[in-house]
């Protein structure tokens, strides 16, 4: 009898948190701990820079901040350098995203043909992507070094140039050479999702248009395309959001320089910060910076959900 | 069962957002906050009970070449003194200038520092520095090259204490000047002269073997390395307190300067380190380096580990004269300050003297780094020790020609207006009376003229 009691007692608590309302504070009550944790390592300084980009503060300044309201913003309007940095981070997220992904496209295509040890090739081709931005960054600094490069010796070699560039130490190459280290670095990542992506695509397909009479490029434009379209889509976003703020590399290769040529908005940032001290218009730069960064990750969410909704 | 469990879209829809936050934290800009909680957690000086615990931020700690020295010194500093506990806090010298700059804004600042070329105005501008006038007797002040003073005085105090002596002189390679058909006891003595030495050793080495290198990157450094031949040209970039940048004397020391990148005499883009290795693999003729040259060059070529080998094969100079018709460098110290905020200023300033001005630093410090010491007095008392020709050329030569720069807190974003044009000169052919006249007008606005 009590045993009987015991039960019912028991199945009426567990039924409660069935109760839409019991079921939705349990679910607050379970990630309350890590909404906490985000809201203090993410939400909290974006806050906080999103202030201090209403200050005048600089660090070597001993009075202290004081207010500056949005006279930071109003000054990026006249800041040359920051339009300079806006438009090569543009142009080196651009670039590299379309270098990457036609040659990520082209070795994926490559390796999905029943190549001899292709295996074996799929490995190789992924160790840049597992090489970490600095190393590249210094492996690339003597690949394009002006006096013992390889890149000088190969160009001089097929008579292509007459004498050494110094292709770290001229504005109009030093971009070249950076978008070069990035795209070596950034293809394999590329060529991993679209060789997922058809080896995901039934064969049966294919064959029903060689059998209608579709050649290898119909078939690839009809039928290879559209199959790998949204992973096209996620992966370009994706790693446009990689490349904005892509520091390391740029750093340790020209550190924004020549001039300005290579000074995307990180490096900007990072040297308003870190060596004029001047938060406060470092974090205005951030501000304008971090929403276009959460642009593109919105677009990224919203294909993502359709994807996932198809 | 509940309608309300979680579908395998609606995860994969959360789990998207998750990334996009993810990707987002990636993001985040280093503020302040972020910066402040990984300033690693210094015990500063507390004058508890005879016991004082003196918190000591330098890069010469983190530096191969001279950190068991260092340690060295302090280890004896503190037999000496009972009950002081030095704590040694090593930092690249890249990265130091922000460790102090942030532990001081957040309350917490080293109570002796390591510092060079700007960092004692920058410090001093904050109000973070002791002045250190009444620690030091006339005799000591006496004792140091008035330059050196100088490139340590904020508003007439003086800040820090200079510690060892490294300015840029000219070195030339006597073995390469031979075989290039120079004579290698006459180094260049004019600009004019350097010129066609350049050229002699282009054509003679059929452009194998460069003249000079000169630091045409972007970082402060290279501001220094050129400043004594901006100098020489008769330029004067900072003058009665204000920019000078677009006189007559600055087109003409940038024209050399473009002039001598686009012949090849100087390879563009490399930074010192770079040029050390040109000069030992007998790639570089000339070069604009400190009194550690010997060391470093020694140390990629060992056969120059020989003092006869290297002085046979090497010797130093003054620069070469230009229209300002004199010798002439700067200041390239390592000085040593005292935080305002520090519990026991007199022990650090005794710990300063040790550092500075003991036997043990000159035998244990001075002489193995490569550097001369600060003061006279020293240098008389060993004079054995440096009777070599480097560091005789040093004490009579090309010590007493240095000059300070002009430093300030504003200094730093200045010199990023100054490097940009120094850069588009080297880099471009845009006219360089305009490169001038912008730079001037951007150094207007830093120094709010």
């Amino acid at each position: 009898m009590s045993f009987k009691v015991e039960t019912i007692a028991w199945r009426k608590w567990l039924a409660r948190w069935h109760s839409p309302w019991n079921e939705t504070g349990l679910a607050m009550l379970l990630i309350a701990p890590a909404v906490a944790i985000m809201g203090f390592v993410i939400l909290y300084p974006l806050v906080r820079g999103a202030y201090l980009s209403t200050l005048n503060y600089s660090l070597l300044d001993p009075a202290g901040p004081t207010p500056a309201y949005l006279n930071n913003y109003g000054k990026i309007l006249q800041d040359k350098v920051f339009w300079e940095s806006l438009w090569n981070t543009f142009f080196f997220s651009g670039a590299s995203v379309l270098f990457s992904f036609i040659g990520g496209l082209l070795l994926a295509i490559l390796l999905d043909q029943n190549l001899p040890f292709s295996r074996v090739l799929r490995g190789i081709c992924l160790i840049p992507w597992i090489v970490p931005f600095i190393v590249v960054g210094f492996l690339f600094t003597y690949i394009f070094n002006f006096d013992v490069g390889v890149v000088n010796y190969i160009l001089r070699a097929f008579g292509v140039i007459d004498s050494n560039q110094p292709w770290l130490a001229r504005p109009n190459l030093a971009m070249t050479a950076v978008i070069t280290a990035n795209v070596w670095n950034q293809t394999p990542f590329y060529m991993l999702m679209f060789l997922a992506g058809l080896q995901s695509i039934p064969s049966e397909l294919k064959d029903a248009a060689s059998i209608d009479g579709a050649n290898p490029l119909q078939v690839f434009w009809n039928i290879t395309i559209p199959h790998l379209q949204n992973i096209m889509v996620i992966t370009t976003i994706l790693m446009l959001i990689r490349n904005f703020n892509n520091f390391p590399l740029i750093w340790v290769m020209t550190q924004g320089g020549p001039i300005y040529s290579t000074t995307t908005l990180v490096i900007y940032i990072f040297r308003l910060a870190f060596s004029d001290f001047n938060f406060g218009y470092a974090a205005t730069v951030a501000v304008i910076w971090l929403v276009m960064l959460m642009v593109m990750t919105a677009l990224y969410v919203r294909r993502f959900e359709r994807e996932i909704a198809l | 069962m509940s309608e309300k469990n979680l579908t395998r879209r609606e995860f994969l829809k959360a789990s998207a957002g998750a990334v996009g936050l993810a990707m987002l934290a990636g993001c985040a800009a280093p503020t302040p906050q972020t910066v402040e909680k990984v300033v690693e957690k210094v015990v500063t000086a507390t004058p508890a009970a005879k016991q004082t615990t003196l918190t000591f931020f330098n890069w010469a700690s983190a530096e191969e070449v001279t950190r068991k020295n260092v340690e060295k010194i302090i280890a004896k500093f503190q037999s000496e003194n009972p009950g002081v506990t030095i704590k040694n806090v090593p930092y690249g010298f890249g990265e130091i200038q922000n460790q102090i700059i942030i532990a001081t804004t957040g309350g917490n600042p080293p109570d002796v520092m390591q510092l060079s070329s700007n960092m004692p105005f920058e410090l001093a501008g904050m109000s973070a520095l002791e002045p250190l006038d009444s620690y030091v007797t006339k005799e000591y002040l006496a004792d140091n090259t008035p330059a050196n003073l100088q490139a340590a005085t904020y508003q007439d105090k003086l800040y820090a204490i200079p510690w060892s002596i490294t300015p840029h002189a000219f070195w030339y390679s006597k073995k390469m000047m031979k075989k290039f058909g120079l004579d290698p006891n006459k180094p260049p003595q004019t600009i004019d002269e350097l010129n066609a030495a350049f050229k002699a050793i282009k054509d003679q080495s059929k452009g194998e073997v460069y003249g000079m290198g000169l630091d045409t990157t972007k970082r402060q450094y290279a501001l220094v390395h050129q400043w004594p031949w901006m100098l020489t040209f008769g330029a004067q970039p900072y003058k009665d307190g204000k920019p000078n940048f677009d006189a007559p004397e600055m087109v003409a020391y940038f024209t050399w300067l473009r002039e001598i990148t686009n012949q090849k005499y100087n390879p563009p883009g490399l930074i010192l380190r770079d040029f050390r290795q040109f000069s030992a693999g007998e790639k570089e003729v000339f070069a604009w380096d400190g009194p550690y040259f010997k060391g470093t060059l020694a140390s990629i070529n060992k056969d120059l580990l020989d003092d006869k080998v290297f002085h046979e094969t090497w010797a130093v100079t003054s620069i070469p004269k230009g229209k300002l018709g004199k010798a002439v460098t700067v200041t390239d110290n390592h000085e040593l300050a005292i935080s305002k905020a520090c519990q026991n200023k007199a022990m650090a300033f005794k710990f300063i003297q040790a550092l500075v001005s003991s036997d043990l630093a000159v035998t244990d410090y001075y002489i193995p780094l490569g550097s001369i010491p600060p003061l006279k007095t020293l240098t008389d008392k060993f004079k054995d020790k440096f009777a070599d020709p480097v560091s005789q050329a040093y004490l009579k030569d090309v010590i007493p020609s240095s000059q300070s720069l002009p430093f300030g807190p504003k200094f730093a974003a200045a010199s990023e207006f100054m490097l940009v044009a120094m850069q588009q000169a080297v880099t471009t052919n845009d006219s360089i009376e305009k490169i001038l006249k912008d730079a001037q007008a951007n150094l207007k606005i830093v120094y709010g003229l």
